[in-house]
C-alpha cells in the first residue's frame, strides 16, 4: 500500500472513529443532554451574533440617512467594549475547573 | 539463520534535569526471544521501554529495531511493533470491535481485514460476548486484554509489553500468556517489563536487569543463575538453597542489592 493511500485510510479511521465517539456518547442521558446544550448555546450564540449585526446594521444606516452620523459612537463603543471584554469572559467560563 | 539483533542499543542515556534515569545501556535482543526487562520500582524500565518504541527522545545513544535506526525512520520502525503502555490509553466511548478495528486501519489494514482481525481477536481474548459494550464500562483486566489486542492485530514482529500482567486476573493472564506464547513459537521477538518475577521466569528466555539507571546483568536465565552463583561462592557466601537452583527472585535480589527488612518489626501493625 502506498503512503498516500495509507494516509488516506488513517484519516478516513480518525473520522470513523469520531463520529463513532460521537455516537456512542449519546446513548446515555449525560450525553443527550450535552448535545442538547450544545445545540442551545450555538443556536443562542448564533442568533445573538446576527441579531447583533443586523441591529446595528440598521441602527447605523438608520442614523447615517438621518443626517445623525455623530450618533454612531453609541452603536460603536459598546461594540468596542464587547470586543474586548468577550474573550476574557468566554476564557473564564469555559476553563471553570 | 539470521542473526542480527532485534532490539540493538548503544549508550542509551535519558537524563531530566539532573536526573539520569537511563545511563548509558547497551542491550541485545536476539530474533524471536521472549527478553524480560526487570529493575526495582524508578530504575528506568519505563523510561526505556518508551525510548524503544519511540515514545520518548533519548538524550543520547542509538536504538535499533529490525536493524532500523529508530531516530532516522522512525514511523518504518512503529509500523512493524506492538505496544502496549503501562497506562493503555483507550478510547472510552468505543466499544471493542470498534477500537481494534480503528488500532488495525491506522496500522495501515484495510477496512474489511481490520474488522475481519478485530472479530477474531474479541473472539480469542473473550472479550466477544458483549459487543455493544463500550470501552470505558470494560474492568481493568478486559482493558489490558483490549490493548493487546489492539497491539497485535496488525501482527508486529516485535511486541513491547510494560506490566502487562498487572491487575489481570488469573483467567486472564492464561489467556495473555498463551497468545504471546503462540507469538514467540511464530518467530516474534517480545519485550516485558514486569513486577511478577514468577511470570518473567515462567515466559522468558532471556532477562536484563537495570537497577539506578544502568545496566547491572543481562544473559539467560542459566547464565544469569550461574553468574551469580560463581560470585556468591567467591564471595564465601552460602546461596541460601543449598542443592536447589536458585530462583528468578533470588537472582533478583542478589544483583540488585535488595535484602528484606526482616529485623525490623513495625509493633503497632497486627
Amino acid at each position: 500500500m502506498n503512503s498516500t493511500l495509507r494516509r488516506r485510510g488513517q484519516l478516513t479511521a480518525i473520522a470513523d472513529l469520531r463520529w463513532r465517539m460521537f455516537v456512542n456518547g449519546l446513548r446515555n442521558k449525560r450525553g443527550k443532554m450535552e448535545l442538547f446544550s450544545r445545540i442551545v448555546v450555538t443556536t443562542a450564540f448564533a442568533v445573538a451574533g446576527l441579531g447583533g449585526f443586523i441591529l446595528s446594521s440598521g441602527l447605523s444606516w438608520y442614523f447615517v440617512s438621518q443626517g445623525k452620523a455623530e450618533w454612531l459612537p453609541f452603536l460603536l463603543w459598546p461594540i468596542f467594549f464587547f470586543w474586548q471584554v468577550f474573550p476574557i469572559m468566554s476564557t473564564a467560563f469555559t476553563n471553570w475547573p | 539463520m539470521n542473526s542480527a539483533p532485534t532490539i540493538s542499543t548503544q549508550g542509551l542515556s535519558r537524563r531530566f534535569g539532573e536526573l539520569v534515569a537511563v545511563d548509558s545501556i547497551d542491550l541485545q535482543v536476539a530474533p524471536g526471544q521472549f527478553f524480560g526487562f526487570l529493575g526495582p520500582n524508578g530504575a528506568g524500565k519505563s523510561t526505556t521501554i518508551k525510548m524503544l518504541t519511540g515514545l520518548l527522545a533519548p538524550t543520547s545513544g542509538r536504538i535499533e529495531i529490525l536493524g532500523i535506526d529508530l531516530n532516522a525512520n522512525p514511523v518504518e520502525v512503529k509500523r512493524q511493533i506492538g505496544v502496549v503502555p503501562e497506562g493503555m490509553a483507550l478510547f472510552g466511548r468505543l466499544t471493542g470491535a470498534e477500537f481494534l478495528s480503528f488500532a488495525g486501519r491506522m496500522y495501515g489494514l484495510d477496512r474489511e481485514t481490520s474488522a475481519k482481525r478485530a472479530a477474531e481477536l474479541l473472539e480469542f481474548m473473550q472479550l466477544a460476548d458483549q459487543p455493544k459494550k463500550l470501552v470505558t464500562d470494560y474492568s481493568h483486566g478486559m482493558q489490558k486484554k483490549l490493548a493487546m489486542a489492539a497491539a497485535v492485530i496488525h501482527g508486529p514482529k516485535v511486541l513491547f509489553l510494560d506490566e502487562p500482567f498487572e491487575g489481570v486476573d488469573a483467567i486472564a493472564a492464561g489467556t495473555l500468556k498463551s497468545m504471546l506464547q503462540g507469538m514467540i513459537a511464530r518467530g516474534a521477538t517480545i519485550f516485558l517489563t514486569s513486577h511478577v518475577l514468577e511470570i518473567v521466569e515462567r515466559l522468558c528466555s532471556h532477562v536484563a536487569i537495570i537497577h539506578r539507571g544502568r545496566l547491572v546483568a543481562q544473559g539467560s536465565l542459566q547464565e544469569l543463575r550461574a553468574g551469580v552463583e560463581a560470585q556468591t561462592h567467591a564471595a564465601g557466601e552460602d546461596t541460601g538453597v543449598s542443592g536447589e537452583k536458585l530462583t528468578l527472585e533470588q537472582i533478583f535480589l542478589r544483583v540488585v542489592g535488595g535484602e528484606r527488612r526482616t529485623e525490623q518489626e513495625l509493633s503497632w501493625l497486627g
